[in-house]
């Protein structure tokens, strides 16, 4: 049972890691507090495997569950930084600008930069629409209607989109 | 800049930072971690029982020792004291939110749930948990006052209980004050702003 758990969360977890890692990115002050949110959230999941009931997809629940993680940690890490968990196996490698344009780059930074201004309500929404999660799939994660979180993605993606223009 | 683009734009953060990760050193990293996560709360369950246990035999002893009527009814009543207290303080951590699967919202109102009750726990504790054992020490001591030998160690015992009640009124008030309702607002403002 427990091996079967381990090989879901495996496969689960090499194919949303990055996605994983970009909520944890939203909710971070810089790379180093990214990772620390991104382990802590590692630790949960495999914490809650043992009560996921595949009522959603794999990649829906560990979302729902990155979001309550970063939520409950964010208050305390400014306070404490040792109790953090740490997993040397983990290793977040930084390909620097080379593969995108620089145009490009810019445009993410902004992007990045535009994502932390937002209030911790948007930065929720939008963490799950940027990584390309459909409304539905959205309103059962943050526990909103379809319609409500389409009129809010609209207002945000507004919001960013100026933030953007103003500082390109 | 169209809107399709922010999605592209946002996913390709994918070229600069990639994670890896050694599966079999993860997964025992991992079971470790909540090995210690389970350990310290166990610890943290231990002491509060333990020191049920070490209180209520002490002061069932003492009942059946002291020579004194008032300090035996004293005794008694501090065990119901420690009960009462360890049940009020347990009580609150029932709505601890544990369950990560809540949906955003849900998590949200729980966790302000929680630290409401612990903020009212926290500023109330002097009326259900410090004064309360005043009347209850002042019936344990009342007979020993007649014992001159035993005043100045009455009176060190009384300024000392009354010392740590404050300082832990100060530090609680502070802890309510600088953490709990600062997150309280916090979670309001982000719960509101869903709605909204």
């Amino acid at each position: 049972m427990k091996k079967e758990q381990e090989t879901i969360f495996l496969k689960a977890l090499e194919l949303n890691q990055e996605k994983l890692f970009r909520i944890c990115s939203i909710y971070s002050k810089d790379d180093e507090d990214a990772k620390d949110f991104f382990q802590e959230v590692l630790v949960h999941i495999w914490r809650s495997m043992s009560t996921f009931k595949a009522n959603s997809s794999i990649g829906t629940w560990m979302f729902r569950v990155a979001l309550n993680v970063c939520l409950r940690f964010k208050s305390k890490h400014t306070k404490n930084q040792n109790r953090f968990i740490r997993l040397d196996s983990i290793t977040i490698a930084n390909f620097g600008y080379e593969e995108n344009s620089e145009g490009e780059n810019e445009k993410l930074n902004s992007l990045r930069k535009c994502v932390k201004e937002l209030n911790e309500a948007d930065k929720a929404i939008v963490a799950l629409y940027l990584e390309g999660i459909a409304y539905k799939e959205i309103s059962s994660i943050l526990g909103l209607s379809e319609n409500h979180i389409a009129v809010k993605i609209k207002r945000i993606k507004s919001k960013l989109l100026n933030c953007i223009n103003s500082r390109l | 800049m169209i809107e399709d683009e922010l999605i592209k734009i946002w996913q390709s953060s994918s070229n600069q930072e990639r994670v890896k990760f050694e599966k079999s050193k993860l997964m025992i990293e991992l079971q470790s971690s909540l090995d210690n996560l389970n350990k310290w709360w166990k610890f943290a369950v231990r002491v509060e029982v333990v020191a049920a246990f070490i209180a209520i035999p002490t002061f069932a002893f003492i009942t059946y020792w002291i020579p004194f009527t008032t300090s035996k009814i004293a005794s008694v009543l501090i065990i119901i004291y420690v009960v009462f207290v360890i049940t009020r303080l347990t009580s609150i951590k029932k709505l601890k939110p544990m369950d990560l699967e809540e949906n955003y919202l849900m998590y949200l109102k729980k966790s302000k749930k929680y630290l409401e009750a612990q903020g009212r726990l926290i500023e109330t504790y002097k009326y259900w948990g410090a004064l309360p054992l005043y009347p209850i020490i002042f019936l344990f001591v009342f007979d020993f006052w007649e014992i001159p030998s035993k005043r100045v160690l009455i009176v060190i015992l009384f300024l000392n209980m009354v010392g740590m009640h404050i300082y832990a009124y100060i530090i609680q008030k502070r802890k309510v004050k600088k953490e709990i309702k600062p997150r309280i607002k916090r979670l309001d403002e982000v719960i509101q702003s869903l709605k909204e």
